[in-house]
């Protein structure tokens, strides 16, 4: 395997001119006059032939520049880039169609564009036009097409003259439904011939199912390079605490509560080792420690919560109310330990609220927000929960009847 | 540089049959718009120069050859100034193309000079044709404009490449250009010849090189005295130092240009 692209210390900077004088200003007497926006800050990464490789990030993260970049339509202000394979970006589909020209005349202009001889678009030319299901309309000028079918002959160009290396920025698939799934069906194919493909979408599905690998950008600086699903589940969790609404930690602690308190708390996994990371389907034990004082009456009980960092409530639980009576160890000092066999969390940062009530479960004496926070990874599913499911490929008893 | 033109003359060939097809589409008679016009024209100027005003060119004693000597001018003329002009523009006109495709961005100006240089080319057909038709064409050195077309051609993509290049910072260029093809015109012994002009002006006529290439042409074409091999030489070095300045500006400004336009 060899490297299809090399970015190593990339950054960008755009200057913005105050006006066309202060560009002339700076020129003839070396005045700086204009401000800058770093749009890329330090960028390096490798891409190994063959890899898709995705890019994840807020809007104005650099995404966009990035892609530019690669695609040979922008400069790096620094570092630099090195490309072996053909390039085809899919940036902005029919970009250099001329609307009087005819479908067939602007396979053979933006074949051109891409670098190619008259023979080898000759070569090509009936698969283009089959694939972008023009047929008649070939030969009637741009113009007069539908933006569909528009579109069509831009992803039929873009992607038709064998490109080594495609660039993606989000239309992954254009057109109807039909022509949507030989979208996805080419850039598929892509994927087994072992192109490389780079891969920029607000998608995050498609960005994890489709590749390999993924880098996050925030602001221009590179956040993380990792295997797609867990720079997906990285940017998720970012993305989920800046939706939270409220972000401070409340220790709410009434006077009254005073010896009664939580002590310790753990996550553990099956074999029982200090454990912060799950994975769907994981055994997760929860372990606490708490005292009541003297001062208490009743039954002592824990109540557990899971939630996560968007501040999304998922379960509540106490012992009391499952009937379970913690084992007191020492006087005053009881333990408990709630036990999850199989995590159906997907994705996500976690956290554990705990706090210790009584047997009614109307007091609640010590409240810990994030007592302690744990990570779930899934590779495959999506959504929030895995919900227990089977699949049926024969008809039920019912339906038999019914039909 | 010449590799890179190499390496794309598909897409220059294609660019240039894209510019001139482009002017004619709907039309009727389409490209044989680039005959008629400048025959027309030819006409029009017999018309009006000869039968009309009854003009003489410079020592020429015939009223008939005005037109010759004008368009033998206005042909290399017009394809500067078309040629100039038009690729002041052609980065910010074909800005969506810059911003989504990559491909050498020389080609754009070079194509734009190639359509005019086309325009020309059919003109200067017409113009042997009457020539021919006149007994008027100078049958032993015609052919020599095909050696002089080169050092025309890198002379207008070197100063169409500088133009192209300033215009996207400075979008006052393609005004002043205007000023100055105006000025242009009437410092180059087009309508006048260079011997007409007052002995004080006439440093001036020799400081500009287009009066070396028109006369040359005139020499090549219709066997008017050689002009000076210092003038010659002069406007043969001007094309050479403008190409490699076009190419000097166009590499210095390339990365910032596709930020601006």
């Amino acid at each position: 395997m060899s490297t299809a692209i090399v970015v190593s210390h990339v950054s960008k900077v755009y200057k913005h001119y105050w006006g066309p004088r202060s560009l002339l200003k700076e020129i003839l007497l070396g005045v700086t006059s204009h401000s800058r926006q770093w749009a890329l800050k330090d960028v390096s990464f490798e891409l190994e032939e063959g890899e898709a490789f995705g890019v994840v990030g807020d809007n104005g993260a650099g995404k966009s520049t990035l892609l530019k970049i690669l695609a040979g339509t922008a400069f790096p202000t620094q570092g630099d880039v090195k490309v072996s394979g053909r390039i085809s970006a899919l940036l902005e589909l029919g970009a250099g169609f001329h609307p009087e020209f005819t479908g067939r005349e602007n396979i053979y202009f933006n074949g051109a564009l891409q670098g190619m001889s008259r023979e080898e678009i000759k070569e090509r030319e009936d698969e283009i036009i089959e694939f972008s299901e023009l047929s008649e309309f070939v030969d009637k000028p741009v113009k007069t097409y539908s933006s569909g079918m528009f579109l069509r002959l831009g992803f039929a160009v873009a992607t038709g003259f064998d490109p080594a290396i495609l660039i993606i920025d989000e239309a992954l698939a254009v057109g109807d439904q039909h022509f949507q799934k030989k979208c996805t069906d080419r850039i598929m194919q892509f994927r087994r011939e072992s192109k490389t493909i780079l891969f920029c979408s607000h998608n995050l599905y498609q960005v994890k199912t489709l590749c390999d690998r993924a880098l996050w950008l925030d602001r221009g600086a590179v956040m993380a390079i990792d295997s797609s699903a867990r720079v997906v589940d990285q940017y998720t969790n970012e993305l989920r605490q800046e939706r939270k609404p409220t972000k401070g930690e409340s220790f709410e602690r009434p006077k009254d509560s005073l010896d009664c308190a939580i002590e310790r708390v753990a996550t553990l996994d099956a074999a029982g080792r200090p454990c912060n990371d799950f994975t769907t389907g994981d055994c997760l034990r929860l372990d606490v420690w708490a005292f009541f004082g003297e001062r208490f009456q009743g039954t002592p009980g824990i109540a557990a919560s899971i939630v996560r960092n968007d501040g999304l409530l998922f379960y509540t639980t106490t012992s009391t109310k499952d009937g379970v009576k913690l084992l007191e160890l020492e006087p005053g000092h009881f333990y408990g330990s709630l036990v999850f066999p199989s995590l159906p969390l997907l994705s996500g940062l976690y956290y554990f609220n705990v706090v210790t009530t009584d047997q009614e479960n109307l007091q609640a004496y010590h409240i810990v927000e994030r007592a302690v926070t744990f990570t779930v990874q899934s590779p495959t599913d999506s959504g929030s929960v895995k919900l227990e499911h089977h699949w049926n490929n024969q008809l039920p008893d019912d339906r038999q009847k019914a039909s | 540089m010449l590799s890179t033109l190499l390496d794309n003359k598909y897409l220059i060939r294609e660019l240039v049959s894209r510019d001139i097809r482009s002017r004619y589409t709907g039309s009727v008679v389409g490209v044989f718009w680039s005959i008629l016009n400048p025959l027309i024209q030819l006409i029009l100027y017999t018309v009006i120069f000869s039968f009309v005003l009854k003009q003489r060119f410079g020592e020429d004693p015939s009223t008939g050859r005005f037109a010759e000597y004008l368009f033998c001018a206005l042909l290399p003329w017009m394809a500067l100034q078309e040629g100039v002009t038009r690729s002041s523009r052609t980065f910010i006109e074909n800005a969506p193309l810059i911003k989504k495709i990559r491909f050498p961005l020389e080609v754009l100006p070079l194509s734009v000079v190639m359509s005019a240089f086309f325009h020309q080319f059919l003109g200067t057909i017409v113009l042997v044709v009457i020539l021919i038709f006149n007994q008027t064409l100078n049958l032993d050195l015609f052919a020599l404009a095909f050696v002089f077309y080169i050092f025309q051609i890198l002379m207008i993509y070197g100063l169409s490449l500088v133009v192209a290049c300033l215009n996207v910072f400075f979008r006052d260029i393609a005004q002043i250009l205007g000023v100055l093809f105006m000025f242009m015109f009437w410092v180059t012994p087009m309508v006048y010849p260079k011997t007409q002009a007052p002995e004080a002006f006439r440093w001036i006529l020799n400081l500009n090189p287009l009066t070396h290439m028109i006369e040359t042409y005139r020499f090549v074409f219709l066997g008017s005295p050689f002009p000076s091999l210092a003038g010659l030489a002069y406007w043969v070095a001007f094309s050479m130092v403008v190409y490699y300045l076009g190419y000097f500006i166009l590499n210095r400004t390339r990365n910032e240009l596709v930020d601006l336009i």
